[in-house]
């Protein structure tokens, strides 16, 4: 036990607990009175490893140590574990061990022994029962798995994690030993693999006063992030409890007032003596604590004072340092990462400065967010800084409330005086053009609707008028320096004069107000000038093609389009039944189909794309003369439907659609030399005297070397498996084939330029 | 010292830019009960749930918006190790998705297509169109598919043109297709359906959005030859003989309830749920058929929600021959903007969605939510059915006799809608009946209300307070809003 060497100067003395006390809780008092065993180490608050004002250092012990689950007092004891589900997390030779000696098994635990008193196999007995009562407790929760053994990948990824996301800035660095870390001891005799998983994954259930809060981890990273913490544990399966103590245990349970921390809802106050009675100098017990004499000297200090009014600042600090928001946070140059832990608060994006990585001061904070935001991130952690990789994790509503109100009651900040303009179009757009790229380009840093413009990707702007108050942003804007020292932010209005005076007469106030309406409808403010979103490409991918239906250029939406493995691709129109275009190399970029509504075109990835004719490719005609029947893009073609397609072993489609009676069978082979298709229509019977197939049409049509070859604007060329010809009918200029008993016809398209 | 600070006042009023209103405040509490899974699609996947399927083999089918169908195996393990494998791709925004005699039927925005793997080797191979009734010229023209009917048709409900308008064939109509492409026209005049199917009484519904001639998000039957209220649809009338004549048109600004009177085939809304307090897309439902795997609520509808990324319930009754019933908070505290939900055959309730195009709370992508009941019963109002002079209130649990014959624990309020052309509408006519008495039934799962005011063609919202089930629980969500079509005759 040399880590605890000296840490436990216990405060002992028999003369603590008056006579009546003893007389009632006879063993409660009992353990009080008991020495502690060995020295071992002092119960580690998190929040208290600074220099600390000793009262306020005093009160927190009281609530964390739940001094006052028992002693009557105006403070909320933090509470203990709930133990209704322990048999889901704990091994039951842990917890035996545990109670026997909580000191003993966890240096550093804030739960007194309490069977400190007794002898040795009465301990050891009393434990046991415990331990079966305890775990005997009706659970409904998920049973225990047998724990799969954690692979070496998953314990890196765990270890990365851990140093990452914010463990460290309580618990120990892996190789450091911290003042005032968390213990993480014996875990792997405490937890398997699931159940730790489990309690990763939702904190708050087994242990719902929030002191370690809910980072809302993935399934596979509270997977990963148990790998490592028991990455030294042996691989052990659950072992089913014997119970055979339970009714011992139930006693010991009631004769302890196990419950009074653990159950508080079944514990009535108060069991003790109230807090505001006891006397600091004489009525504290130590050992069962094993306190060392500064933490005894907080006590006495603070119950010495118990009836001073605080004010709200001072309830802030306290409170702050009950969940030690301190561990991450400044708030009035009080906290912030310390000495050891501050490098291992780090960030994606360096770029964006100390910022990026230290997690945002909480001065004033109850007057930047707006009651909701602060609420949700309070409750429920926040993920709108993805460049840190420090994580605000969730400390759930209860153990938050006090603190919500006290932040939104009490942080002021000066109200920021301003012109507002009219409340419209004008402004909106006036605020869209500031913060484009022409501009004030706030769009360089931040990203727009998680679109960025560079590599940088400080806060989204579409979330802002959903988080800060209008006065925060206001004041914010007008001196950012005044707000972060280091901050990367510039100042668009040095000396209250806008850079870019022309907009707005220049007016500082009207500026940020039109920036403020653009940005209040959050995501669905129109996007700024500079701002790309990332393309997404689609394309055939190892020898197979790929195929999406949506809206095309010249066919509408009811387009198949098709990238072929050797960069060939096509549009085919199902509405028509037609080839709708044709483009070489890469097949298509997504954004405007498969972002926002997903209303706009696949965009084809060539500059040229040739484009067939609008109407369908079948006809039924009485002679050459006979115009084409017209029918608008878009719009189904009469007489023709559309029966769906299969694609062969390298998911190449093979259109099939009705017209005249017949199935037609439309298959369109890409070659591998990445410059021609054969496309292959059969029919399932003799085409008619009367069917015709247009081929192309348009003044960029032309005769090739024979009536088989044809060239459409000189550069993709029509090699025709049946003679066909160009006319013209009404001013407009077609290439058809008479298919009067064909049974097939094919095309070869071939592009003569890459 | 801490009844300092509970005095002062707080700044509660919130700024303007809050769109996604306030959550119900209950996501703590109801994780006791139904605990939510997150299970992040692995990449180079990336799935936008619009539609699930179960297989026959007990593997979960999920079709996305991008257009892919992937089959999931291990969703259901209870920590989940799934397996993705893509079994399909190239629809149009897939949203709605059944597996029937070796095929999947997939309703996308195109087609009804049948989906086939003809040579065994894991992948589609055979798509063969099954109907394509309906035009599809325009944004915003999705087509929403239900599971199979118990005669073997699919019920497509065809949202409108750009959302207001009919510019393309059917547009703001739904059909009934058999698995052969007969195609029958059920109904006219929807406007933006977002889920379609069962009720869970043989009666198919959809769900309708906020917008022209809707007030609020609803519930709705569909009726052979109803018409569900937005007449911009009434063009196509001369294409679908069966339907009968052109509907009267509704007038506007009126009330649902006055022109149910005016124009016959109008069917009002079967379950509305009020505006952000009750989400503000409604979206894809499936009835609870789970064996109580999923807990006390079998045979209700659970249904999402796009924006607040929330699951609630809803329970629907016949009376005088017109369906109507309640809604209710469920679980709230959701990654994603919910589109649909699907039940595993474990009882597991999955969900999944988009975050792209329209607000959502949860931001998340890329990820399906998981909702197991965890065994323990919460205290709920399980159900709300109307009664000649009042509502019989059902509970999961039995209630504590002392509070719940007190009728000052139940108060109510009623309003309903502008039944307009315009976008939406406020609430509209607030009465507040009068809760006479509170009756409990014998085993203490029923209470009777007897209730002064009970108004025609409004929702009623029903607040239960201070009521405690036999073990003290209290109430994890107090609120019920029934929709009175219909009065029972005494």
């Amino acid at each position: 036990m040399e880590q605890a060497a000296g840490a436990a100067h216990n405060f002992q003395s028999n003369t603590f607990l008056k006579p009546s006390l003893s007389y009632r809780y006879p063993l409660l008092t009992a353990a009080c009175l008991s020495l502690g065993s060995a020295a071992l180490a002092q119960p580690i608050i998190g929040g208290l490893d600074r220099e600390m004002d000793a009262i306020l250092a005093g009160r927190v012990l009281l609530t964390e140590l739940n001094c006052v689950a028992c002693h009557n007092s105006s403070l909320q004891a933090k509470g203990a574990p709930a133990l209704r589900e322990t048999s889901t997390r704990i091994q039951q030779s842990y917890l035996e061990e545990f109670l026997t000696d909580p000191h003993q098994a966890k240096p550093g635990t804030t739960m007194p022994n309490l069977l400190g008193s007794l002898e040795k196999e009465e301990q050891v007995e009393a434990a046991k029962s415990l331990s079966d009562y305890i775990l005997s407790l009706q659970t409904e929760g998920t049973p225990t798995l047998p724990a799969p053994k954690p692979s070496a990948e998953s314990t890196a990824r765990g270890k990365e994690l851990y140093h990452q996301v914010g463990c460290v800035a309580c618990h120990n660095p892996e190789g450091s030993s911290l003042e005032n870390s968390i213990p993480l001891h014996r875990l792997g005799e405490k937890f398997i693999h699931s159940a730790l998983v489990a309690f990763l994954e939702n904190p708050h259930k087994a242990r719902p006063s929030a002191r370690m809060p809910d980072f809302q981890l993935e399934l596979s990273e509270a997977t990963d992030l148990a790998s490592y913490l028991l990455r030294d544990a042996k691989v052990r399966e659950s072992v089913q409890a014997d119970l055979s103590r339970v009714a011992a245990g139930k006693e010991w349970f009631e004769k302890l007032h196990c419950a009074q921390c653990h159950d508080p809802e079944q514990a009535p106050l108060p069991l003790a003596k109230a807090l505001t009675e006891l006397d600091g100098n004489r009525d504290c017990s130590a050992t069962d604590y094993q306190l060392t004499e500064t933490q005894t000297s907080w006590i006495q200090a603070a119950l010495q004072s118990m009836d001073d009014e605080w004010d709200p600042q001072r309830e802030i600090d306290f409170q702050m340092t009950q969940l030690n928001c301190y561990a991450c946070h400044q708030r009035d140059g009080k906290g912030g990462p310390g000495d050891g832990r501050d490098s291992y608060f780090t960030t994606t994006n360096l770029n964006l400065g100390e910022q990026a990585r230290i997690p945002p001061s909480l001065s004033h904070i109850g007057a930047k967010l707006i009651p909701y935001t602060l609420k949700e991130t309070l409750t429920n952690g926040s993920k709108q800084r993805p460049y840190m990789n420090t994580r605000m994790p969730a400390y759930g509503s209860a153990p938050t409330k006090d603190l919500l109100e006290l932040f939104l009651a009490h942080d002021k900040l000066p109200v920021a005086e301003f012109t507002r303009n009219e409340v419209n179009k004008d402004a909106r757009l006036a605020g869209q053009t500031l913060v484009g790229d022409q501009h004030f380009s706030c769009v360089a840093c931040h990203t727009f609707n998680g679109h960025a413009m560079t590599t940088l990707n400080a806060i989204d702007m579409t979330v802002m008028a959903n988080r800060l108050t209008e006065n925060w942003f206001h004041l914010f804007l007008r001196n950012p320096q005044q707000f972060h020292g280091t901050t990367i932010m510039p100042n668009f209005w040095p000396d209250g004069k806008s850079i870019r005076p022309e907009m707005l007469d220049g007016d500082r106030g009207k500026q940020i107000d039109a920036i403020w309406q653009y940005l209040e409808p959050g995501q669905q403010a129109r996007m700024p000038s500079g701002v790309r979103p990332e393309p997404i490409f689609l394309d055939a991918d190892q020898g197979e093609a790929v195929m999406l239906r949506r809206q095309y250029t010249g066919i509408g939406k009811r387009g198949i389009g098709v990238g072929y493995p050797s960069e060939l691709n096509i549009a085919f129109d199902a509405a028509q039944c037609r080839l709708g275009s044709l483009w070489q190399g890469p097949f298509g970029e997504m954004s405007a189909v498969w972002r926002g509504q997903g209303s706009g075109f696949v965009k084809e990835r060539s500059k040229t794309v040739y484009r067939f004719p609008v109407g369908p490719a079948l006809a039924l005609l009485d002679d050459m003369e006979a115009a084409w029947p017209v029918v608008e893009e878009a719009v189904k073609a009469p007489g023709f439907q559309f029966k769906g397609y299969t694609l062969d072993a390298v998911q190449r489609p093979t259109f099939r659609y009705l017209f005249d009676g017949m199935e037609i069978k439309d298959f369109f082979e890409d070659q591998s030399d990445g410059s021609t298709f054969v496309r292959s229509l059969t029919f399932d019977k003799k085409g008619s005297e009367k069917l015709f197939f247009r081929v192309a049409a348009g003044e960029k049509v032309t005769a090739g070397a024979d009536e088989k070859t044809y060239l459409l604007d000189g550069q993709l060329q029509m090699k025709l498996s049946l003679p066909g010809q160009i006319r013209t009918v009404d001013s407009q200029q077609e290439l058809i084939v008479p298919l009067a008993g064909a049974e097939s016809f094919t095309i070869t398209y071939e592009f003569l330029t890459k | 010292m801490k009844t300092v600070f509970t005095l002062l006042t707080l700044a509660t009023a919130l700024p303007a830019a809050e769109p996604l209103a306030d959550t119900w405040g209950t996501a703590e509490r109801e994780e006791n009960y139904y605990r939510i899974t997150r299970i992040t699609v692995p990449e180079p996947h990336f799935i936008e749930p619009g539609c699930f399927a179960t297989t026959p083999d007990g593997k979960i089918a999920i079709g996305s918006r991008r257009g892919d169908i992937f089959i999931v195996d291990g969703l259901s393990l209870p920590i989940p190790d799934p397996t993705f494998h893509k079994f399909a791709a190239g629809f149009d925004e897939l949203l709605g998705l059944d597996w029937r005699d070796g095929s999947f039927y997939a309703t996308h925005a195109a087609e009804l297509t049948r989906v086939t793997d003809t040579d065994n080797d894991g992948r589609a191979d055979r798509y063969d169109t099954v109907s394509d009734v309906w035009g599809f010229a325009n944004y915003h023209e999705y087509a929403l598919g239900s599971k199979f009917d118990d005669e073997g048709n699919i019920w497509v409900a065809l949202g409108l043109s750009k959302s207001y308008y009919s510019d393309a064939l059917f547009r703001g109509w739904a059909f009934k297709i058999s698995a052969d492409g007969e195609a029958t026209p059920i109904a006219s005049g929807l406007r933006s359906p977002l889920g379609v199917g069962d009720n869970g009484h043989g009666v198919m519904i959809y769900t309708e959005s906020q917008g022209p001639w809707n007030g609020s998000c609803s519930l709705k039957v569909l009726k052979p030859s109803g018409f569900m209220g937005h007449p911009i649809s009434y063009n196509w009338y001369e294409f679908a003989p069966e339907m009968g004549p052109v509907p009267v048109e509704p007038n506007s600004p009126s009330r649902m309830e006055i022109e149910r009177e005016r124009v016959k085939e109008l069917v009002p809304y079967a379950v509305v749920f009020p505006f952000m307090r009750m989400g503000r897309s409604t979206s894809g439902f499936v009835v609870d058929e789970t064996d109580g795997k999923f807990g006390p609520f079998g045979g209700q509808i659970f249904i999402g929600d796009h924006t607040i990324s929330v699951v609630m319930r809803a329970t629907m009754e016949e009376v005088n021959g017109v369906w109507q019933g309640a809604c209710y908070p469920f679980r709230e505290g959701l990654s994603t903007g919910i589109l649909n939900s699907h039940f595993t055959p474990a009882g597991q309730l999955l969900t999944g969605g988009t975050t792209r195009g329209w607000p959502v709370r949860g931001s998340r992508t890329n990820i399906l939510e998981r909702l197991d009941w965890t065994g323990i019963t919460p205290f709920e109002i399980k159900e709300v059915t109307i009664e000649p002079d009042g509502f019989l209130l059902e509970f999961t649990k039995p209630v504590d006799p002392e509070t719940a014959s007190q009728s000052e624990n139940y108060t109510m309020d009623t309003f309903t809608h502008i039944y307009q052309s315009g976008y939406g509408s406020p609430e509209v006519d607030q009465t507040e009946p009068k809760v006479l008495s509170a009756k409990v039934s014998d085993d203490g799962l029923n209470v009777r209300l007897k209730v002064e005011g009970v108004v025609q063609g409004h929702v009623h919202h029903i607040k239960v307070t201070d009521v405690l089930s036999t073990e003290k629980d209290e109430l994890l969500h107090v609120d019920a809003y029934y929709t009175v079509n219909e009065i029972p005759a005494k």
